[in-house]
């Protein structure tokens, strides 16, 4: 049980400054993006007609990809975006389903990856509404309909990245800490894997795929 | 296997079709997120009202006045999103 109060550190001096980081969320992330730096050149590496599984998992997800982000936005953007939003899918289920394995942690459960993911959006989406609209038009947006409602947009659009957030950190902390209580309040071979199938595999690709969706809705409502 | 036979052959119809669903996909995503804009916005509030508080010394004002507004703007949020969704609708209704 001590597995969810500890939190494993490494602090670095640097300056005069503590830099501390959390060492199993860094090393789980390091594999994760070592398995999809592996999965890209596998999947590359041979491009054919007749492809290989690799290519195969590739083009579903790729195609699938672009296909939403253009019915989002529309052809031109979608080209720029599509990359963005089918990589935070494949990393966040990933990262989701990354703790099947034995001795392996979801990244996703600390809450600092899925913040520095809603922040990037969150900065993409007003970048890019800057950029579409300027930044007269972007800033008389929070005026609406009146001027003094600025204030509570603003607390909108910032609690948006505040709940998307917490919605993948909540589920996927949730589902490791029920996982964890059962297997050790049972000895039974059953219930612990098909929890581990519910809430790693089935619950973790929806709220990846939820987590992606709002992103790119998100950008949608701030290009538009 | 049964799933081998369950799973759709090429070029039948898919399951999942991006273009039917797409909208739907959004629409269910944002409207799931309604109840956690307000908690967010609470809680984000609520943050900013306590160490503003802590801060100046003061004993519960700014949390008071903060999370007020929180309220007020995970509310007009929510109610902004809700909106936006019953609005494509419409206007996909409307074209159909």
């Amino acid at each position: 049980m001590e597995d969810l109060t500890s939190i494993p550190q490494w602090t670095l001096q640097l300056f005069g400054m503590n830099l501390v980081f959390n060492r199993d969320t860094l090393i789980m992330t390091w594999i994760v993006m070592a398995i999809l730096i592996l999965f890209g050149f596998l999947a590359t590496r041979k491009k054919g007609i007749l492809p290989n599984p690799f290519q195969v998992v590739a083009e579903l997800f790729v195609g699938g990809f672009h296909d939403l982000t253009r019915d989002a936005l529309d052809e031109k953007m979608a080209k720029k975006y599509f990359p963005l939003i089918c990589s935070l899918f494949m990393f966040l289920i990933l990262c989701n389903w990354l703790g099947v394995f034995p001795k392996l942690s979801e990244p996703t459960k600390d809450l600092n990856t899925p913040l520095s993911l809603g922040i990037l959006g969150f900065v993409i989406a007003h970048y890019s509404g800057i950029k579409a609209k300027g930044f007269k038009k972007y800033a008389k947006e929070y005026c609406e309909p009146m001027f003094f409602m600025a204030p509570l947009n603003i607390i909108g659009e910032i609690a948006k990245v505040v709940s998307i957030s917490f919605r993948l950190y909540g589920n996927i902390l949730g589902g490791a800490i029920i996982i964890l209580v059962v297997s050790h309040l049972i000895y039974s071979i059953l219930l612990p894997p098909l929890l581990i199938c519910f809430f790693s595999l089935f619950v973790g690709t929806i709220q990846a795929f939820v987590f992606t969706m709002l992103t790119l809705v998100y950008i949608s409502v701030q290009v538009k | 296997m049964l799933w081998l036979r369950a799973a759709p052959k090429l070029g039948e119809r898919p399951i999942f079709n991006i273009k039917k669903h797409g909208k739907w996909v959004d629409d269910v995503a944002l409207v799931s997120q309604v109840g956690l804009t307000i908690a967010g916005s609470i809680l984000f509030c609520f943050a900013i009202g306590y160490y503003l508080d802590k801060w100046l010394h003061t004993k519960g004002l700014f949390i008071t006045i903060f999370i007020l507004l929180g309220i007020a703007g995970g509310g007009y949020t929510a109610y902004r999103q809700i909106m936006e969704v019953t609005r494509d609708t419409d206007k996909q209704n409307k074209d159909a």
